[in-house]
């Protein structure tokens, strides 16, 4: 339930795109699936940043005569967080039962995610600094507080605990 | 990451380059001439060689409400209030630390090569085992990083669950299989082995000497128990053992059999072997000290074929204690996973905070690009350093921001040239001020809307207004000079003053700015950070704090009139990092 459309456009044509609970939306990021994908207010999305929201699981097969489901959360972001340019957000997806499904993500409140990171984690929580060109493996879980130095790969299922300092990779 | 000046940073009073350690007798008082006499008389020379160690920035000094004193990582003692697994963020209980070490217990593993967290992964038996086993799942460690996996060791789980506990069945199973398979006479012990039968050794030792007529019947160390527990507290033998079983008849002896924990020197695998396997294997399949060192198992591991998993190392929460009065200056909560505080007594709220930027009127107004690399948000955009010309005259202003709920009397002093190789000159115009006290966020911001006379260049609301409407303070702020005397802008708890540095000249043996200015040494040439303009400046603030009747009086000896404010003064040397002055 990203609200991508803009409120009330006073300007001609500016870079953000300013949503009525204050998220701005860069024109040039690339958005997929906007239906689910959850923004919760005063977050930047900045140029160049991909959310891939169309990797959710898919809803079961609606029973005959109901409407389908469509509203999964495949990415929920929360207040005041700033995802820097060309940034890739991608669920993460893991073998279940056979079969490839994607898990939600859920990035917390005042995060910070440098320019040129890839992000795949199961979790990051609230004020979480990640730096510019690191890779948070698919699965990996972020506790509050902590601090991912620049160019740190995060390798898959690892939790960094709280209030830590991560680097390296 | 590149520093970028200019920053500041403050100088801990435990170092001697400062001043004497805080008297123990009269820390209670914030009064201390005779202390402050001695900052004043010499100078913090930032660019001797221990300077480096006693600055340190704001954020990471702590500040003693007891001692009334900054504390720096030096003069605080840390303390270990909980164990935990950073893998499954349990908490560890200390009596199960002391007992089975510093590693959990519990499945968290780390893979041998590569330190990442190992998953288990199901995987379904093989065909080629018959029918009867085909169905069958079989669990395995495995990397999801670097796809190491405990196949390569030979290592299967029946089960997803109690991997420890099924880890060292396997590996006991294993290592006395070898064993059996080694010469009878050649056994060579595990570590895990060798240490269990040295510490039961050493155990019975100790009993053993003792136990009879103890001369210490009111030590703490009487009984054998106690002992054995202080002992598996800090691991070693202490003092006292050693040297009581000197005075015994019979004194403590080694070990003397494997039995005992004796662990001798066995050719059990030749060196011609090790060599040669070593040839033919490579050097990628030869272990790492980091390797080696990941667990206590892979010690001996000369091949990656022979690592095994390690569990993962316990992480500590830790408070901190002032040294001088034992007073917890940080305590985190007692809870994995929390990163609130019960005490945490930051410098940053405690003393007035400084920080320089250069004086550029026009662009007072408009919001300056953040400076911290930690934030920036375009991989292009990174500030390149600029250069300090020398023997040109540069201002700066000097804010100092007030975190106290009390307004604060600062005077500054700077020697008039910086000490170190190269001599720059430095004027404060305006040394003595008044910095108004903090509030809530609230009162900031109503503040400064309200009062429109402050020009604060800190992006605040009003420059904002400012901005917005163009206003006359703006056009008035271009044509302003900073005057001698005279404060450059105040707002509700900051104050700024104009500085004016020349920087010297980096060269050898070139003419110095000051005629005056002293010769440290002759080794000739700039050392490493030489060129970088550091000016010392001794911080006085002095504020008076009112004494609520119900505290209690022994804060307040040597305050003659008990309803009298008191009167608290903090004298604190700051090195201000302005830039590298052009060579």
């Amino acid at each position: 339930m990203s609200r991508s459309a803009p409120a009330s456009r006073r300007t001609a044509k500016t870079e953000y795109i300013e949503t009525d609970t204050g998220n701005k939306i860069s024109r040039r990021a690339h958005i997929e699936g906007k239906q689910n994908i959850m923004l919760g207010g005063k977050t930047v999305i900045m140029s160049g940043v991909h959310l891939r929201g169309d990797l959710c699981r898919k809803p079961e097969p609606a029973a005959d005569g109901e409407k389908e489901k469509t509203s999964v959360t495949a990415i929920s972001i929360g207040r005041s967080t700033i995802i820097a340019t060309n940034s890739i957000i991608r669920p993460p997806n893991r073998l279940h039962k056979g079969q490839m499904t994607y898990i939600p993500m859920r990035i917390g409140d005042n995060v910070f995610i440098g320019p040129n990171c890839h992000i795949s984690s199961a979790s990051i929580s609230n004020h979480v600094h990640v730096g510019a060109n690191s890779v948070l493996s698919s699965l990996c879980i972020i506790k509050e507080g902590s601090k991912v130095l620049p160019g740190t790969v995060v390798p898959p299922n690892m939790t960094i605990p709280a209030g830590r300092r991560w680097w390296g990779g | 990451m590149a520093i970028q000046y200019p920053f500041t940073s403050y100088a801990c009073p435990c170092s001697d380059l400062t001043s004497p350690p805080p008297s123990t007798v009269n820390r209670r008082t914030s009064f201390h001439p005779s202390a402050i006499q001695l900052d004043e008389d010499q100078t913090f020379n930032p660019h001797s060689p221990r300077a480096n160690h006693a600055l340190y920035p704001l954020d990471h000094l702590l500040y003693c409400d007891e001692c009334d004193a900054l504390r720096c990582p030096r003069c605080w003692t840390e303390e270990v209030l909980y164990w935990y697994c950073p893998m499954c963020l349990f908490e560890v209980p200390s009596s199960a630390v002391k007992g089975d070490g510093n590693r959990c217990s519990r499945s968290c593993y780390t893979c041998p090569s590569c330190t990442s967290q190992l998953a288990v992964t199901q995987i379904t038996g093989r065909k080629e085992d018959g029918d009867a086993t085909a169905d069958r799942d079989t669990y395995i460690l495995q990397c999801p990083y670097c796809d190491w996996s405990s196949l390569e060791i030979d290592l299967q789980f029946d089960r997803p669950t109690k991997i420890t506990e099924q880890i060292s069945r396997l590996r006991k199973a294993r290592t006395t299989a070898e064993q059996e398979k080694a010469a009878p006479d050649a056994k060579p012990l595990l570590h895990e082995d060798a240490f269990a039968n040295l510490t039961t050794f050493y155990k019975e030792q100790l009993s053993d000497t003792t136990d009879p007529q103890n001369p210490y019947s009111n030590s703490p160390y009487s009984s054998p128990a106690n002992l054995a527990r202080i002992m598996s507290l800090y691991g070693g033998l202490p003092y006292n053992a050693l040297k009581k079983s000197k005075e015994k008849p019979q004194p403590m002896r080694e070990a003397l059999q494997p039995s005992e924990g004796l662990r001798t020197y066995t050719d059990a695998d030749s060196d011609a072997n090790i060599i040669q396997q070593m040839q033919t294997l490579g050097w990628d399949r030869t272990t790492s000290a980091h390797q080696r060192n990941s667990a206590p198992t892979n010690d001996d591991a000369r091949f990656t074929d022979q690592l095994w998993p390690a569990a993962a190392p316990l992480c500590t929460r830790r408070g901190k204690r002032c040294k001088a009065c034992r007073q917890f200056l940080t305590r985190p909560e007692g809870k994995v996973g929390s990163m609130k505080y019960r005490i945490r007594l930051l410098a940053v709220n405690h003393i007035p905070r400084l920080s320089i930027r250069p004086f550029l009127p026009q662009q007072q107004t408009t919001g300056a690009p953040t400076t911290n690399p930690a934030f920036h948000l375009r991989a292009e955009e990174l500030p390149t350093p600029e250069l300090l010309q020398p023997y040109q005259t540069k201002q700066y202003i000097l804010t100092v921001r007030n975190p106290l709920f009390e307004s604060v009397h600062i005077s500054l002093a700077t020697p008039a040239t910086t000490p170190g190789k190269v001599a720059s000159r430095v004027t404060i115009l305006c040394p003595t001020f008044t910095v108004g006290p903090a509030g809530e966020l609230w009162d900031d911001a109503l503040a400064s809307t309200s009062n429109s006379s402050t020009t604060s260049g800190d992006g605040g609301r009003s420059a904002a207004m400012a901005s917005l409407t163009g206003s006359m303070a703006e056009s008035s702020m271009a044509d302003r000079q900073p005057e001698a005397g005279k404060i450059w802008t105040k707002t509700r708890n900051s104050t700024s003053v104009v500085m004016e540095i020349v920087p010297g000249s980096v060269g050898v043996g070139t003419t110095r700015i000051v005629s005056g200015a002293e010769e440290h040494d002759d080794t000739g040439g700039a050392g490493e950070d030489e060129d970088v303009l550091e000016v010392p400046v001794y911080v006085r603030a002095e504020w008076e704090v009112e004494v609520k009747l119900g505290e209690s009086t022994g804060k307040r000896k040597f305050d003659a009139d008990p309803g009298a404010p008191l009167r608290k003064e903090l004298g604190y040397w700051v090195v201000l990092s302005v830039g590298r002055i052009a060579s």
